[in-house]
């Protein structure tokens, strides 16, 4: 081993000094004079650059170059390794561009402070392009309602405005320092509060946020806490700070502020999927995908679907698929995987870790067991009517994020046999340490869930129908440890957030009241008809439906 | 419109207006000192020879489209492309390129940093830290305890 590293060292070496020489015998014809040369060298070099070069540079660099250009001395590695570094590097080396929008158009929204009514028929009406508009629009309006509201105790309204109408994007652009005020517990606190609206935004349809008024106003109530929070910093920000320099406080609640903007969700356009051509996999646009597009598998031999969350910050993370089945072909055998990879590792060369995440359904039961559908009719059914429109899939285990960032690669992969009959809508990670988001999460799947379900009886008249316990929750407490990761490892606290039984009680309840008609069949009827086709597929229907049987 | 510029050893260039606009500082200098045009601004941090180079460097891009002066973000997302001009323009020795990021830096010549740090990038890359260190004449200042908190770092950046 240590030969080998020094060897290739040596090599690198020479690699070095030939790139050395040859950039010097070639910059010989331009070097304009020699006393300017002279002058030059007697000046320093790398080391020597300001800051701001500095992390230019190290911008530019890819991952493993750029960590091994922190080694380099202890300065650079102050510098470099700070979390405003990371932060730049995220948002601009993986295209965080959802940041952006989300803060350019709370600055564009909050400018518009009358723009209520016309900022939610804006989110309700662009349902396609990235869907990160949606969720901005009504909790910035909310945000600048609230505001203006408040704003009357406050140390006048033009300061307010002025920082609404500049919004967190000011405030995060300068890198302004907040207040030592404003310190952690603070701003924990604003982000808890403020999530149930960030996470009710998140949902596919953003009329449900408006027309649920119980929610509405408990929002309100937690918003005015956080305004007050906010206006602490309004006033407190004064200074600029340089965020290398910046306190744990600070980092905190960008930290926070980076969660609630950033990606822990990846739509199927941002998948990386392989033969993506329109003759194995399509790219459809569909009323039933939260993102408006969904991948579509028409029939492939070589299945692999993987996308990649880069920067997710600290913390404990369950890892949910959204997909439709309608054959289970690609289900059986097929691995899902999830693959923790530091911040400084090229996804490329990640290959099997201990901490892996593998789940690979044997048989239907198994993968039926890890989603939101009903279990018991697994058998009983053919198997394309199991599940109507998507599911919640939720690989066991989870993934523990312990240092500051680290990528997140999941995979779905089958290479054996021809297969059809998956939709794949997104995936995502959900914070088991933020309940409320978790909880809001999980009762999104069950009432998708649910109104599937209704559809489904419906449809069957000659089936009974099993309506409450099997329907809605994921089954936490099922898992056997058949065919699931022995990694995976639900400990004490998450089981406790995940309890909220009586909510599943009271949520079919609702569900007529929330969803919207009109988009129901519009979204069932283009998916569910190119689903089983050809014979390679009834054949594997029939094998998989035999083996599900023998256990 | 002519404007001129001197540089810290006191040679003094004259350049169109549009072309020294290409640096944010030169710019605003000039909206600020609308009257006395006739000074030659001072650049204090530049030597002639990189003045010269960044001269150069403008003239030749000055029609290039101008990018939002606080969009820098935009700037990043879609990378300035290097055509056949800027390849021949930035073979010189590491030393003189370093020159010319910390000219484009405080003059503040947004193209011509970034193609510098694309250039300084390239050369670190495929290096080690070691190699790195040598190259630059760094000083390896880590405490012994620093090292062992990187060591893990170090494990898998090996080539």
């Amino acid at each position: 081993m240590q030969d080998r590293v020094g060897h290739t060292q040596d090599t690198v070496e020479d690699a070095a000094t030939a790139l050395q020489l040859s950039t010097l015998s070639s910059a010989a014809p331009v070097t304009p004079s020699p006393e300017a040369q002279t002058t030059t060298q007697a000046k320093k070099s790398l080391a020597d650059m300001p800051d701001e070069v500095l992390i230019a540079i190290a911008l530019t660099l890819p991952c493993k170059e750029y960590a091994r250009f922190l080694q380099t001395s202890r300065s650079m590695h102050i510098i470099l390794n700070s979390h405003y570094v990371w932060h730049q590097r995220f948002i601009t080396r993986f295209g965080q561009i959802i940041l952006q929008e989300r803060l350019n158009s709370l600055k564009t929204n909050n400018t518009d402070t009358t723009g209520a009514g016309a900022g939610g028929s804006a989110s309700a009406s662009s349902p396609s392009s990235k869907a990160s508009t949606a969720p901005s629009s009504p909790r910035s309006q909310s945000d600048s309602n609230l505001r203006t509201n408040s704003s009357g105790s406050g140390s006048g309204n033009t300061l307010n405005q002025t920082w609404v109408s500049s919004g967190y994007f000011e405030y995060y652009h300068n890198h302004q320092d907040p207040s030592p005020a404003v310190s952690s517990p603070h701003s924990l606190s604003s982000s808890r509060a403020s999530s149930p609206r960030s996470s009710g935004a998140n949902s596919p349809q953003p009329v449900e946020s408006g027309s649920e008024p119980g929610s509405g106003a408990g929002s309100e109530e937690d918003g005015e806490g956080a305004d007050g929070n906010a206006k602490g910093r309004t006033e407190g920000t004064g200074r600029k700070v340089d965020l290398r320099r910046t306190n744990e406080a600070s980092k905190e609640l960008l930290i926070e502020l980076y969660k609630k903007h950033s990606r822990m969700i990846l739509p199927a356009e941002d998948m990386q999927i392989c033969h993506l051509d329109n003759r194995y996999w399509k790219l459809i646009e569909s009323a039933s995908s939260t993102f408006g597009k969904l991948a579509q598998l028409q029939s492939v031999w070589w299945m692999d679907v993987t996308a990649t969350f880069f920067g997710v910050p600290k913390g404990r993370y369950k890892v949910q698929w959204r997909v439709k089945v309608t054959s289970d072909a690609p289900i059986i055998n097929t691995e899902f995987k999830v693959i923790l990879f530091d911040k400084h590792e090229d996804r490329s060369v990640v290959t099997n870790r201990p901490d892996t995440i593998l789940f690979k359904p044997r048989n239907v039961q198994e993968f039926m067991e890890r989603t939101d559908s009903q279990v018991l009719k697994a058998n009983r059914k053919p198997f394309r009517n199991v599940f109507r429109g998507f599911t919640i899939l939720e690989l066991p285990g989870e993934v523990n994020i312990a240092d500051d960032f680290q990528n997140v690669f999941v995979q779905i992969r089958n290479y054996d046999g021809w297969k059809s009959g998956l939709c794949v809508d997104f995936v995502q990670l959900v914070d088991l340490n933020d309940s409320e988001k978790c909880k809001e999460q999980l009762i999104s799947g069950v009432h998708s869930d649910r109104s599937a379900a209704l559809e489904e009886e419906v449809n069957d008249e000659d089936e009974e129908y099993y309506p409450s316990q099997f329907a809605g929750i994921l089954p936490w407490r099922r898992d056997s440890g058949r065919g699931i990761n022995p990694h995976a490892d639900i400990n004490p606290r998450s089981r406790g957030v995940r309890q909220y039984n009586p909510v599943d009680s009271s949520v079919p309840l609702d569900v007529g009241a929330r969803t919207p008609p009109a988009s129901k069949p519009s979204s069932s009827s283009p998916l569910s008809s190119p689903t089983t086709t050809g014979p390679d597929v009834s054949q594997n229907n029939g094998q998989s439906i035999r083996q599900s049987g023998s256990i | 419109m002519k404007v001129t510029l001197e540089s810290s050893d006191g040679q003094v260039f004259t350049v169109d207006k549009e072309v020294a606009e290409l640096s944010v500082i030169i710019k605003e200098m000039l909206v600020i000192e609308q009257a006395n045009q006739d000074h030659p601004i001072p650049l204090l941090n530049v030597g002639a020879v990189e003045l010269a180079k960044v001269i150069e460097y403008c003239e030749h891009h000055r029609n290039d489209p101008t990018i939002d002066d606080d969009e820098d973000y935009d700037s990043r997302k879609k990378p300035i492309e290097m055509d056949d001009w800027d390849k021949q323009f930035t073979i010189v020795n590491k030393e003189m390129m370093f020159e010319l990021i910390l000219a484009a830096n405080s003059m503040q010549v947004k193209p011509l940093l970034h193609l510098g740090c694309r250039y300084a990038a390239d050369i670190v890359k495929r290096m080690s830290p070691t190699e790195i260190r040598d190259l630059f004449q760094i000083d390896d200042d880590f405490t012994p305890e620093e090292q062992d908190k990187i060591e893990w770092e170090k494990q898998w950046t090996k080539l």
